[in-house]
């Protein structure tokens, strides 16, 4: 059957990390996570405009910033454009949740979309961009006008018709801002934001351990607090990924990242001209279809294989170390997660062993993916992963459907997910 | 457990059987409950209605004048008279009933042929109108698939109830249970199937069981109480989807009352042609799978007055009403 999305899936394909050395291959992919769902980049005819998140705060290895200023220490701003002005206004009208409309500027195109604006003079704090933080431009309205995405934004200012504004291009990967070291040292880490329809929650990405391709991956809906230059920051109800490795330390990654607009997000990395033909690095935040008293219900699967990632053993064993989530009482890590998946009894089979695509019509099947939690005593199906489904076992790694040119899904392992381009294949 | 449904039900629930031949009253109601003459429906909140999306006869037999197709005349009468009801092997005079949908539905054409006397009695369907049939051997149809035999006899014993419903596009379900037991003791479920793909031909799926427990998993996905054809209109079989923990093995026997919202887990029952070429047929409307550890069988949701759904077995199923085991 041909799918139709729950989801709105906002990604960026095959993104080609810099190639120069392990080093900067490396850095560049965790650096492409925090940019994607921040929407720092935005290739040219993508649209990634919805569901972003935003810096809490950041540390480059130098400087650890404090909860809340909202710095991006991760990368450099992009530069500033011809426009500029001191004549703009905060108003309501903008239509992408979480941002604003500014007026009174000049300059603006439809290729402003992806770009940034920084902003100061505004008489509310919150309007006003952060240091190397402009606010990211989602909408173009007119040549006076755009939108911005600054959650945190108050519509009209004190000082609308005098609030200063510069255009700037989009941001830029540096790699000196990463800086991988083992806690206790001096290293990098940044906070996130979801939006708030999210949670919100939070996570961040921990440059730890001293090894370039690994990183922690933390995540709460408690903000974080503290964290210096040696140490991250910490929240009461987190959950940490520790010591797990997403690049094989090498020099040639490719990754693609999936956004939904309400901040869901996942990333799958390949390494083709290494010879590697499958993927290598899965990254799902997940937000399962679950009950309303679900106090915790992001999921997390995360996975490096250098060959091959998300085979059906990764997801559906509770003895897997790959995934990730609280009891839905929220006051503990939740212990004996699983993924369900389809079986039959008649064929005493998998149904994903048997099928590759349907018989009938060469789509796939929306075999649904369900999260399960079967420790005694916190027993839940704590729900449905919207729009990936189970997929055929012996499929060749990167099989899309219905077609390669067009494709409404792709295989990563044995899973079908929402890419909607072909991704590079060793 | 959901309340609200995707159909909308049409309820005939705990009608008592007459006692001196349950087995053709059985027959005779589920003949009735898709044709609508001479019962009282009531809606999901128990208020009478007029029923819509009904079946019509299209012919049929008293074992004693075979009509002929098309001609519309119910030989077995709005009311229940046991002596139009004649079962009998084939070759010998005998009852049978062709019914068809709405034509929303297909249409398709239901075959009920009370082929013996002691046992069994055989449930068709059709996309194809039957034709042919006398008083000594059923109509068929170039493309009939034989969903289900069934004996409706030895399983009353004089004293029971019936229950069913139609949805106001014709999809139904019906059961039986007997005075004293505490489950179901047969039942059937007809649909078009939801999900089905665009280009699938045949996506009506009819499931019978006339044993008790009747919804219990094993019959569920028994080789022989699911009647379907395939996509293109070969034969086929079908079975259910299951899901199951790589480490425990399928989730029902695993998952119990939340013990955090109390909550009732559920999900979507799905079905799957097992045989090649392999597909993923489907969905029941509104009837899913339930965690049952833990779970006393036939739990209503909500435990109100007016319940929406029963739990049985390894199901959730619609209902508007207790059922009455007296």
């Amino acid at each position: 059957m041909a799918i139709t999305y729950v989801k709105t899936w906002q990604q960026i394909n095959n993104y080609r990390m810099s190639r120069t050395s392990a080093t900067l291959n490396c850095k560049n992919q965790l650096w492409f996570h925090k940019a994607f769902i921040k929407g720092d980049i935005s290739p040219s005819g993508l649209t990634l405009n919805e569901g972003l998140w935003t810096v809490d705060y950041s540390c480059d290895g130098t400087t650890a910033g404090s909860a809340g200023d909202g710095i991006d220490r991760w990368g450099a701003q992009g530069s500033t454009t011809a426009n500029s002005g001191a004549a703009a206004s905060i108003t309501t009208g903008a239509s992408i949740v979480g941002a604003v409309r500014l007026t009174g500027l000049t300059g603006m195109s439809a290729a402003s979309v992806g770009n940034c604006m920084t902003i100061s003079g505004a008489a509310t704090a919150a309007n006003n961009s952060k240091t190397n933080t402009p606010w990211r431009i989602v909408a173009y309205v007119s040549a006076t006008s755009v939108d911005i995405y600054n959650p945190a934004a108050v519509t009209g200012d004190a000082n609308n018709g005098s609030i200063t504004w510069a255009e700037r291009g989009q941001y830029t990967f540096d790699d000196t801002k990463l800086v991988p070291n083992s806690a206790g040292s001096a290293h990098s880490w940044i906070v996130l934001k979801s939006p708030a329809a999210l949670g919100p929650y939070y996570i961040c990405f921990d440059y730890t351990t001293g090894n370039q391709y690994q990183y922690d991956f933390v995540f709460a809906k408690t903000a974080f607090t503290g964290g210096t230059t040696l140490n991250r920051p910490t929240s009461t109800d987190e959950i940490a990924t520790t010591s797990l490795q997403f690049n094989r330390n090498a020099t040639k990654n490719y990754t693609n990242g999936l956004l939904a607009t309400d901040g869901t997000f996942a990333f799958f990395s390949t390494e083709p001209e290494s010879g590697l033909s499958g993927f290598s690095y899965a990254l799902m935040f997940m937000l399962p279809v679950s009950r309303a008293a679900d106090l915790y219900p992001i999921y997390v699967f995360r996975q490096y294989n250098a060959t091959t990632v998300m085979t059906r053993n990764d997801l559906g064993g509770e003895t897997s170390t790959f995934h990730f989530m609280r009891r839905h009482d929220g006051l503990a890590a939740a212990t004996g997660i699983s993924v369900l998946y389809p079986y039959n009894t008649n064929l005493n089979a998998l149904i994903n062993d048997v099928m590759l695509t349907d018989g009938q019509d060469g789509y796939f099947n929306p075999l649904d993916m369900y999260v399960f939690n079967r420790v005694a005593g916190y027993k839940s199906l704590r729900g449905r992963i919207v729009d990936f489904y189970w997929g055929p076992t012996n499929l060749p790694v990167g099989y899309c459907s219905p077609n390669p040119t067009s494709p409404e899904s792709v295989t990563v392992g044995v899973v079908w997910t929402p890419l909607k381009v072909a991704p590079v294949i060793g | 457990m959901a309340t609200t449904f995707e159909k909308t039900y049409q309820y005939v629930m705990n009608l008592a059987m007459n006692g001196s031949n349950p087995g053709k009253n059985c027959l005779f109601f589920l003949k009735e409950l898709l044709m609508g003459a001479s019962y009282t429906y009531k809606n999901q909140a128990q208020g009478t209605i007029t029923p819509t999306g009904l079946w019509t006869m299209y012919y049929s037999c008293d074992g004693t004048t075979a009509g002929t197709a098309n001609d519309g005349v119910d030989r077995w009468t709005s009311t229940f008279d046991a002596t139009k009801i004649v079962c009998n092997s084939p070759g010998n005079a005998h009852s049978w009933a062709v019914l068809k949908s709405p034509v929303g539905l297909g249409p398709v054409y239901m075959i009920i042929d009370c082929r013996d006397n002691t046992s069994q009695v055989a449930i068709s369907f059709s996309k194809a109108a039957p034709t042919g049939g006398s008083t000594t051997a059923r109509p068929t149809a170039t493309d009939e698939w034989q969903a289900s035999v069934w004996n409706p006899f030895s399983w009353f014993p004089g004293t029971g109830r019936m229950h069913g419903a139609v949805t106001t596009d014709g999809n139904f379900f019906f059961f039986f249970t007997v005075t004293g037991q505490t489950d179901i003791a047969t039942a059937g479920v007809f649909q078009s199937l939801a999900d089905a793909k665009a280009n699938d031909l045949y996506p009506y799926h009819f499931w019978m069981c006339g044993t008790t427990n009747a919804f219990a998993r094993g019959k569920l996905e028994a080789d022989g109480f699911a009647g379907m054809r395939t996509i293109a209109g070969g034969i086929g079989k079908c079975g259910p989807v299951v899901y199951n923990n790589n480490d425990a093995g399928t989730w029902h026997e695993q998952m119990q009352i939340d013990a955090v919202d109390s909550q009732i887990p559920d999900m979507p029952l799905r079905w799957f042609q097992y045989t090649a070429p392999y597909s993923l047929r489907g969905r029941w409307y509104d009837i899913r799978w339930s965690a049952n550890q833990n779970l006393p069988n036939m739990t209503y949701e909500p435990p109100s007055a007016i319940p929406a759904s029963v739990f049985t077995q390894c199901i959730w199923l619609p209902i508007n009403d207790r059922v009455n085991f007296t």
